[in-house]
C-alpha cells in the first residue's frame, strides 16, 4: 500500500486536537520525511560542496583571465583554459559519478566556454561583449545543453540566446524599439519552453523541472505586462503586436494552467492581467483630472479584482483536488 | 476526501501505537482539515494577497489624503482604530483566505490613519510613533487568527525595532536585535514538536511565527552586509560574527543529534570540518547566517527557508569577493584555492562517509 500522504498542516492539526507528546510528534515528522533523514543530508552534503567546488574554481579562472597577465604568453592562456575544459568534460563522461554532479560539473564547463571566447576576444582586441563573442558561447554549449539535460544548464542556454539577440540588435542593427525588444524575447522565451515541453513530451528529454518552467513563465510574463503597461501610458506608441501578443498567450497560458491543474499560471496571468487593467485605470482616471474619486475607484478595483483572483483560484483548487466533502 | 483518509490512516496508526493513553477530538480534527483543505493557500495566494492588500492601501491612502484627512487627525485616529478592528474581525472569520486582501488593506490603512492621527499629539516624535505601532502590532498579533495579517504583525514589530535603533544612532543594538531573530529562529526550527504540542494557541502562533523569524532574520542579514552603502554603519560586527559560529555549531549538533549517529569518530569528523567551514564566516558574517538559515531550513524541510538560505549565501558570497580590496589576481588564487578545497572535501566525503552511513541507514 502507498504511504499515505501526510503534510505539516496535517501532523499540526492533529497535535492541536489530541494529547500527542512532544517526542512522538517529533518521530512523526521524521518518520512522515518532513525532516531531512541520513540520505537526504549525504545527498545535500554532496550536492552542497560539489557546487560550491565547481562555483569558486571556475569563478577562479574567470577572475584569473580577467585580471589579464600581460606576462603570460597567449598560447599559454588559451591552452591553459583548454585543457581545463577537457578535464572537466572528460570526468563528466567518463566519471561514474552521479547524475546531478555530471551536471555541476558540465555546468561548469559551459561556464568556462564563456571564459575561453573572453580570453580570445581578449587577445585578438575583437571585445569581449561582442554579440559574436555571446553568439560563440551559445552556440558550442547547445550539444552539452541537450545531453546532459539538466535544468540549470538549460537556463544558462535560454540567458545566452538572449543576451546574443539583444546584443545582436544593439551592435549589428543599431538601436531598436524596446517595446519590439520586449515582444521577441517573450516570443523566444515562450518558444524555447514550448520546444522543451515538447522535447520531453516524445521522451527526448527527461520532464522539465518544474522550477525552470515558472522561472520562464515568470519572466515572460514580466516583460509582456511590463511592456504592455509602459504602451498603455503612452498611447501613441501602443503597438499591435503587443496587444495581440497578450490576447493570444494570456488567455491560452490561464487554458494550459488549467488543464495542467497548476495554481500557479493562474496565479501569475491573472495578476499580468490585473496589473495590465490598472494601468489603464490610473491613466483615464487622472488624465480625466478625477484625482479624488480617481485613488478611491483604483483603490476599490485593486482590492476587489484580486480577492476575485484568490476566490477562483481556492475554488480551482477545490474542483481539481475535490478535498473537501 | 484524501486528506481526510490520509488523516484516519494516521489516527489509526498512532491508536495502535500509543493504545488507549492517546486521545484525541476526531470530530475537531475532521473540522479543521476541512477547512484547511477549503481554504487552500498556497505561497502564489499569500504572494497575491500582500500585493493586493499593499496596492489596495496605497490607493486608498491617496485616496484619503486627497479627501484632506491630514486635516483632520482626530477623524484620522478614530477612522484607523475602526478600521483595524474591522480587519482583525474579517480576519477571525473563518473563511479568511479569500478576504486576506481585504483585512490586510484595512490593516495596513488604520495603522498608516493612526500614525497620522497620532503625530501632531506626539509632538511629531518618530520614536513614539514606532513604540505606538509595536504595541498595535503586538495586540493585533494576540488577536488575529490569520496567518498572513499575524505574518504583518511580526514584520511591523521587528521593523519598528530596527528603524527605533537606527533613527537614535544606537547601532551596536542592532546586533542584539539580530541575536534575538536568531535565537527565536532557531527555537522554533528545532523545538517545533514541542511547541505545537504545548496548547492550542502555540500551536496556532507556530507558523506565522517561524515565518516571521525567518523573514526579518533573512532582512537583517542583508543589512549588516549591506547598510554601509548607505551610511548606516552597525559597529562591534564581531558580536554578530561570534554569535552566528556559535549558532551555527548548535544547529550542528541538534542535527547530528536528530539523526541519531552512533559512531564517535564520525561525529567528531563533522564538528571538526564545522569549525573548518564556519571560521572563515568570521570575515562576512552575512554569509555564516545564510550557511544557518539553509541548514536549518533543510533539516525541518521549510522550502522558503532553503530558498532563502541559497539566495542568501550566492548573493553575500558574491559581494564578498566583490567588495574585496585586493587585486583580481589575489582573488583569482583564492577562489581556485578554495575552490579545491571543496571539490577535495567532496572526494574525501565520497570515499569517507557514504559506505558508514548507508550501513547505519541499513541497520536502522
Amino acid at each position: 500500500m502507498e504511504k499515505p500522504k501526510i503534510n505539516r498542516t496535517l501532523l499540526h492539526i492533529v497535535s492541536r486536537f489530541s494529547n500527542w507528546q512532544a517526542a512522538d510528534i517529533e518521530t512523526s515528522f521524521r518518520e512522515n520525511d518532513i525532516y531531512a533523514n541520513q540520505n537526504d543530508w549525504s545527498k545535500f552534503i554532496k550536492t552542497f560542496l560539489m557546487s560550491l567546488g565547481i562555483a569558486f574554481f571556475v569563478s577562479g579562472v574567470i577572475f584569473f583571465f580577467a585580471y589579464n597577465w600581460a606576462s603570460l604568453h597567449k598560447f599559454i592562456k588559451l591552452g591553459l583554459v583548454q585543457v581545463l575544459l577537457i578535464a572537466m568534460v572528460g570526468v563528466a563522461v567518463f566519471s561514474k559519478l552521479n547524475k546531478n554532479v555530471k551536471g555541476i560539473i558540465l555546468m561548469g564547463a559551459g561556464m568556462l566556454v564563456g571564459a575561453m571566447f573572453a580570453v580570445f576576444g581578449q587577445i585578438y582586441q575583437t571585445g569581449a561583449n561582442a554579440y559574436d563573442f555571446f553568439f560563440g558561447w551559445t552556440v558550442f554549449i547547445a550539444l552539452w545543453v541537450f545531453v546532459s539535460n539538466f535544468g540549470p544548464m538549460w537556463l544558462l542556454f535560454l540567458a545566452l540566446i538572449n543576451i546574443s539577440i539583444w546584443q545582436y540588435f544593439e551592435q549589428v542593427l543599431g538601436r531598436v524599439d524596446e517595446m519590439i525588444m520586449l515582444d521577441l524575447f517573450f516570443v523566444i522565451n515562450m518558444l524555447y519552453l514550448i520546444s522543451l515541453k515538447l522535447l520531453a513530451h516524445f521522451g527526448k528529454i527527461n520532464s522539465v523541472p518544474r522550477w525552470l518552467e515558472r522561472i520562464i513563465v515568470l519572466v515572460s510574463v514580466s516583460y509582456l505586462t511590463f511592456n504592455f503597461s509602459v504602451q498603455i501610458f503612452d498611447f501613441q506608441s501602443m503597438s499591435m503586436l503587443t496587444f495581440g501578443l497578450a490576447l493570444v498567450a494570456l488567455p491560452l497560458g490561464i487554458y494550459y494552467g488549467k488543464q495542467q491543474k497548476d495554481t500557479f499560471f493562474i496565479a501569475t496571468i491573472g495578476l499580468s492581467i490585473i496589473l495590465i487593467i490598472l494601468s489603464f485605470l490610473i491613466k483615464s482616471v487622472f488624465e480625466g483630472g478625477e484625482g479624488l474619486g480617481g485613488f478611491f475607484i483604483i483603490s476599490i478595483y485593486v482590492i476587489v479584482s484580486i480577492s476575485g483572483l484568490i476566490f477562483s483560484i481556492v475554488n480551482l483548487n477545490k474542483q481539481w483536488h475535490g478535498d473537501t466533502k | 476526501m484524501e486528506t481526510q483518509n490520509n488523516v484516519n490512516s494516521l489516527l489509526r496508526k498512532l491508536q495502535t501505537k500509543y493504545g488507549d493513553t492517546f486521545s484525541f477530538d476526531q470530530v475537531a480534527i475532521e473540522k479543521e482539515v476541512d477547512i484547511q483543505s477549503s481554504q487552500f493557500s498556497n505561497l502564489a495566494v499569500k504572494i497575491l494577497s500582500v500585493i493586493g492588500g499593499f496596492l489596495g492601501s496605497l490607493f486608498f491612502l491617496g485616496f484619503l489624503l486627497a479627501l484632506g484627512m491630514y486635516d483632520t487627525p482626530a477623524v484620522a485616529l478614530v477612522l484607523g482604530v475602526i478600521l483595524i478592528i474591522v480587519a482583525l474581525g474579517i480576519d477571525r472569520n473563518e473563511t479568511s483566505t479569500l478576504l486576506d486582501t481585504i483585512s490586510i488593506s484595512n490593516f495596513l490603512i488604520g495603522g498608516f490613519l493612526i500614525g497620522f492621527g497620532l503625530e501632531e499629539q506626539l509632538g511629531g516624535n518618530d520614536n513614539y510613533i514606532a513604540l505606538v505601532s509595536m504595541m498595535v502590532a503586538t495586540i493585533s498579533f494576540f488577536l488575529a487568527k490569520g496567518f498572513m495579517l499575524r505574518l504583518i504583525c511580526m514584520l511591523i514589530f521587528n521593523g519598528c525595532w530596527l528603524y527605533i535603533i537606527v533613527d537614535n544612532g544606537i547601532n551596536s543594538a542592532f546586533h542584539f536585535q539580530l541575536i534575538f531573530l536568531l535565537a527565536g529562529f532557531l527555537y522554533l526550527s528545532f523545538y517545533e514538536a514541542k511547541l505545537i504540542s504545548k496548547n492550542i494557541f502555540w500551536n496556532l502562533v507556530y507558523k506565522p511565527l517561524h515565518a516571521g523569524f525567518l523573514l526579518s532574520l533573512s532582512f537583517v542579514l542583508f543589512l549588516l552586509a549591506n547598510s554601509w552603502k548607505v551610511e548606516v554603519y552597525f559597529f562591534n560586527s564581531w558580536i554578530s560574527a561570534v554569535v552566528i559560529f556559535l549558532a551555527n555549531l548548535f544547529v550542528v549538533y541538534k542535527i547530528i543529534k536528530g539523526l541519531k549517529l552512533s559512531d564517535g569518530k564520525n561525529k567528531m569528523w563533522i564538528y571538526g570540518l564545522s569549525v573548518f567551514v564556519f571560521l572563515p564566516t568570521f570575515l562576512m558574517p552575512s554569509i555564516g547566517g545564510a550557511i544557518l538559515v539553509l541548514l536549518t531550513s533543510y533539516h525541518i524541510g521549510h522550502r522558503v527557508g532553503i530558498a532563502l538560505g541559497m539566495i542568501g549565501l550566492v548573493y553575500f558570497g558574491m559581494q564578498f569577493y566583490y567588495d574585496l580590496n585586493l587585486t583580481l589576481f589575489t582573488k583569482s588564487i583564492i577562489l581556485m584555492v578554495s575552490g579545491v578545497v571543496f571539490l577535495s572535501a567532496y572526494f574525501f566525503y565520497n570515499i569517507t562517509f557514504t559506505d558508514d552511513l548507508v550501513k547505519n541507514k541499513e541497520l536502522n
